[in-house]
């Protein structure tokens, strides 16, 4: 794996660093959601794109964390520091938990045990109305008092900063390694004497902590957590962004989650006919464009973009 | 020498009599158009959202809009609505209010239709102190969180809780099972009636379940209550759920019967052009709350906004569109009352004005509690088709008594 | 309630179940179909459900055909929506490795389903359709009273349901579906199509969830996602009754009304959608390939 031309990333670096007091509000609100898109899509991408792990319970996990988090600062009154912290944790056990029972399952059965997995944990948020408030959405207190966007969006940069280096390091390693081969045959891999086993859990593990942590970062920024954020519809767009910017590739998640939802929002009065495009969109891209966006951009720099 | 001084005399004459109508014409000529009044209008106009909903509110609020700026405005002002979709989502909700405030500066903001996305938005209502009259939310929380700036013209959980309560002791039903959807509005509406009943001391055995929305099959449930039939299912359950919930009620012969009467607390009954197909005849007999019907008795207002909509859509309007009428109304007679675009004075005129709406004389409450700054008085009916294929227009009218046109029909026992 | 009430509403509740979960039966069906010949899940049957249900209500309403007619091009549409499917989603995959494929069919069709599900909302809006039924009487026996439309429905679905079977056990093309279904490579060596066999699996699969969209179409109603929470239901009947297995789809699918029964009996009715979602867990935990697993090689 080549190492990253650091010289391409200053302007996107300078960009990131002073757009935000430029911005107005309103546009600068979009980009922290896309910001927390991307770490939910890139983590994804982590489980599905380099691991083959096709998981539908990903939006389920963000929500997990965040009603974790908004529950026991509610009740409990700890700081929402902390509760977030404990979001990130319980994702990250549901997560290994999950990955446990899906060890033996392949494709299509993974999928369905997700799926699965997701709807009960929605259907019971919703019903259990006396604990979460339901489909009203639960009011959860925010992380600083101060309610500008600019911190806010600094706060979300940052741990996508340190979940993307985490990321980086981990794939550079052999763990990505491993994890693309049990992508690429998990029998051939496991032959070769891959932990498969291991690696899969981690996987989940580690995906459903970053999954975890942006849900509960979002619950404490908009301040209202609802079965919705866990729903199937969630999913369809984290899987969107993922394969439109490109699956399996670094930088592909961020880039599909940046271009989707500023799309969705500057073509709001288009409405149903989005999600149609989207539709599409997956259709031809993983068809014809496996890679993505990312990937095509990548082609024409002739691979030196390659990470 | 006299004639010198005749010349200049008159001339004088001349040149006052210029200087005055030139003055007097260049005062009654703005020098500059007057700044626009600023109105933010919220709904939900695409999925998730109920855009049918939403569509309807803003066609209500723009008759209200468009009635004012007819008459010159208000002191000179045009008012320029800012449409905005909240798409059923209370991060959209929120990003939309939050917009309006900061991006597009509106003085005041209307609408709104799912309490989930408007609990987002009152938040940064709140926050920034810009008044907002809520079209039609009915989550009793909204209300009881009594922030400043939030106003409520439209029906309320507790507040249709205790008409149905008093309907129930009207008919003189004792035993009542209630079904309600797995939403905030199913379970909230079921708490408020088990403290309507409470409240009002009713003698109304009560119990409610709750079902699944999205389910397609409520035979079991209904079987359950089969075994012993109560004097009245009232079922809180959105279409699609809810027509098939009746249908099956129908289908396993528990209600509409002689013994038990079908009650939709939901007004989806009102949706009858796609009701008929589904349910059929489990559809005669069927009663059902309506926050209005067209054939109800309206103010002078209500029945101009009425003719006002036929002309523009050539059909009748629905509740949804008198609601954004009463609530962009409000705001506009606030506005015009404060004589101000401030903030402050137009939250305190609010608080203070009586005005005539679609339906009757429309004042905020002083109450704390769920009633708070809502329109307390607001009518809300409950009412009975009678035939198969009838639209709710011809639907009788159970109660309140003085909106009465007849009287409740029992199936014939079987 | 008495022991006698009790048994009574216990049966009344097995039959509405079983009812269900045999129209649920033939979608599962078609789906089990599918990828027992392609090896490859399809997450857009819920949708060529939906659009069979639309065929229907449309070509009754505003066509004016009969119920039979409309039935048929209602499974018509899903016949050509399977065949066009295969040629575009489908073949592509063909020569890609198991996991490869897999992921492809997951995100391909799951992206179909999107599409298609929300194109139907834009066109038709989100206002809920429903046909005229065909028996527009309620039949009682005993204690049980069900819509005639209801009792039409099983009655179809059951006699399609053995007829297929049955062809596909003793026909020659079911013997050609069969050998593409247990060894793609070996099959067309035999000079047995693979691509023939794969289009007329999805046609038959599409065929027979439009008609079990237009069969419901009055009893469930039509609307735009009509098809989210049928083709869930699919899904736990197949996982259950094993990917690949008429046979077991069958089974499935009253196992699965009868555990919605028993847990609506016994726990909370409010939970109903869970239980099937619970066993299809369990069982996966227990049998990777489901609860007749290998065995799903034999149709």
């Amino acid at each position: 794996m080549r190492t990253i031309q650091i010289p391409y990333f200053i302007p996107f670096v300078a960009l990131a660093l002073i757009a935000p007091y430029y911005l107005p509000p309103y546009y600068l609100y979009i980009a922290i959601i896309s910001l927390y898109y991307s770490i939910l899509a890139s983590s994804w991408n982590l489980l599905a794109g380099y691991t083959g792990q096709i998981s539908f319970a990903h939006a389920a996990l963000s929500s997990i964390g965040a009603y974790t988090s908004a529950l026991l600062v509610i009740n409990l009154g700890i700081p929402t520091l902390g509760g977030i912290v404990m979001g990130g944790l319980s994702s990250f056990v549901v997560g290994y938990l999950l990955g446990k029972v899906c060890l033996r399952l392949r494709g299509p059965y993974l999928a369905l045990t997700t799926i699965s997995f997701s709807e009960i944990f929605r259907i019971i948020v919703t019903i259990e109305y006396e604990y979460t408030r339901g489909s009203l959405g639960l009011n959860v207190p925010p992380l600083f008092e101060a309610r500008d966007f600019i911190t806010y969006y600094f706060v979300f940069l940052g741990l996508f900063t340190v979940i993307m280096s985490i990321k980086y390091l981990m794939l550079r390693s052999r763990i990505g390694l491993f994890l693309r081969s049990i992508r690429e045959d998990e029998e051939a891999s496991n032959g070769m004497g891959v932990d498969t086993v291991k690696w899969k859990q981690f996987a989940f593990a580690v995906s459903g902590l970053f999954a975890g942590l942006a849900g509960s970062f979002l619950a404490h920024f908009i301040l209202v957590v609802s079965p919705e954020m866990g729903r199937l519809g969630e999913m369809a767009l984290i899987i969107s962004m993922t394969v439109i910017g490109g699956m399996g590739t670094f930088w592909g998640p961020v880039i599909g989650a940046f271009i989707v939802e500023f799309a969705s929002e500057l073509l709001r009065d288009v409405g149903r006919l989005q999600l149609v495009v989207f539709g599409a969109l997956i259709l031809v891209i993983i068809r014809y464009f496996r890679e993505g966006i990312w990937g095509y951009i990548d082609r024409i720099f002739r691979g030196r973009l390659h990470v | 020498m006299v004639r010198k001084t005749a010349i200049i005399a008159s001339g004088a004459a001349v040149a006052v009599v210029v200087a005055v109508a030139v003055l007097f014409l260049l005062q009654s000529t703005p020098t500059r158009p007057a700044e626009p009044i600023r109105i933010g209008l919220v709904v939900p106009l695409s999925s998730p959202g109920a855009y049918t909903q939403g569509e309807e509110i803003k066609q209500g609020a723009e008759i209200a809009v468009e009635e004012v700026n007819a008459k010159g405005g208000i002191r000179g002002r045009q008012i320029v609505l800012y449409v905005e979709d909240s798409q059923g989502l209370p991060e959209k909700g929120r990003a939309v209010v939050e917009k309006l405030i900061t991006r597009d500066s509106v003085h005041a903001i209307v609408g709104e239709y799912h309490s989930a996305v408007a609990m987002a938005e009152i938040e940064v209502i709140n926050r920034y102190g810009i008044p907002m009259v809520l079209a039609s939310t009915w989550a009793d929380a909204l209300r009881e969180k009594e922030y400043a700036p939030v106003f409520n013209v439209s029906p309320y959980n507790a507040g249709n809780a205790d008409h149905i309560v008093k309907f129930l002791m009207h008919i003189g039903a004792t035993t009542v099972i209630m079904l309600n959807e797995d939403t905030d509005y199913g379970v909230g509406l079921a708490k408020a009636m088990q403290d309507a009943i409470r409240r009002l001391n009713a003698p109304i055995r009560f119990s409610s379940e709750t079902v699944e929305r999205t389910s397609k099959d409520f035979t079991p449930v209904l079987l359950k209550y089969k075994t012993t039939p109560p004097d009245i299912l009232v079922t809180a359950v959105t279409p699609p759920g809810g027509f098939l919930l009746w249908k099956q009620a129908y289908e396993v012969g528990l209600a509409p019967t002689a013994k038990t009467l079908l009650y939709d607390a939901s007004g989806s009954f009102q949706r009858y052009t796609e009701m008929w197909p589904a349910v059929g005849k489990g559809g005669q007999y069927m009663a059902g709350f309506a926050p209005y019907a067209p054939h109800m008795k309206l103010t002078e207002t209500g029945k101009k906004v009425v003719e006002t909509f036929k002309q523009k859509y050539g059909r009748e309007p629905t509740y949804l569109v008198m609601q954004g009428y009463d609530a962009m109304k409000a705001m506009l007679t606030a506005i015009q009352t404060a004589d101000s675009t401030e903030p402050g004075k137009i939250i305190q005129a609010l608080r203070e004005i009586s005005f005539e709406g679609t339906r009757g004389t429309i004042k905020f409450s002083k109450e704390r509690g769920v009633y708070f700054q809502q329109w307390k008085e607001i009518p809300v009916l409950s009412l009975q088709y009678t035939q198969v294929d009838q639209s709710i227009a011809q639907a009788t009218i159970l109660f309140p008594v003085e909106y009465a046109t007849g009287r409740l029909a029992r199936p014939p026992s079987s | 309630m008495s022991p006698v009430e009790f048994l009574n509403y216990f049966f009344l509740q097995l039959v509405y179940g079983l009812s269900l979960g045999l129209l649920y039966g033939l979608m599962a069906v078609g789906l089990s179909l599918i990828f027992g010949v392609t090896k490859m899940i399809n997450f857009a049957h819920g949708e060529i459900y939906m659009l069979g249900g639309y065929t229907y209500f449309f070509t009754i309403t505003l066509v004016g055909l009969s119920p039979v007619l409309a039935m048929l091009s209602s499974a018509l549409v899903g016949i050509l929506i399977g065949v066009m499917m295969e040629r575009y989603v489908f073949r592509p995959a063909y020569n890609m490795q198991q996991q490869a494929r897999d992921e492809y069919a997951i995100i391909a069709t799951f992206g179909l389903s999107i599409l298609l599900q929300n194109l139907a909302l834009f066109w038709f809006g989100t206002a809920i359709r429903t046909p005229p039924p065909i028996f527009d009487a309620k039949l009682t026996f005993g204690l049980l009273e069900l819509f005639g439309d209801r009792v039409a429905a099983i009655v179809i679905s059951s006699t399609i349901l053995i007829t297929l079977y049955l062809y596909v056990a003793k026909s020659w093309t079911g013997a050609a579906l069969r050998a593409v279904s247990q060894n793609m490579n070996a099959a067309s060596i035999l000079g047995i199509s693979k691509t023939k066999m794969n289009a007329l699996s999805l046609a038959v699969g599409g065929g027979l969830a439009a008609l079990a969209g237009a069969l419901l179409s009055n009893v469930l109603l039509v609307y735009p996602d009509m098809g989210v929470i049928p083709t869930l239901k699919a899904f736990v009947i197949i996982v259950l009754g094993g990917m690949g297995s008429i046979f077991g789809s069958l089974v499935g699918g009253l196992l699965l009304g009868v555990v919605e029964a028993l847990g609506s009996t016994f726990v909370s009715v409010a939970y109903r959608d869970v239980y099937g979602f619970i066993v299809l867990i369990l069982v996966l935990l227990l049998k990777p390939n489901g609860l007749f697993g290998e065995l799903a090689r034999r149709i």
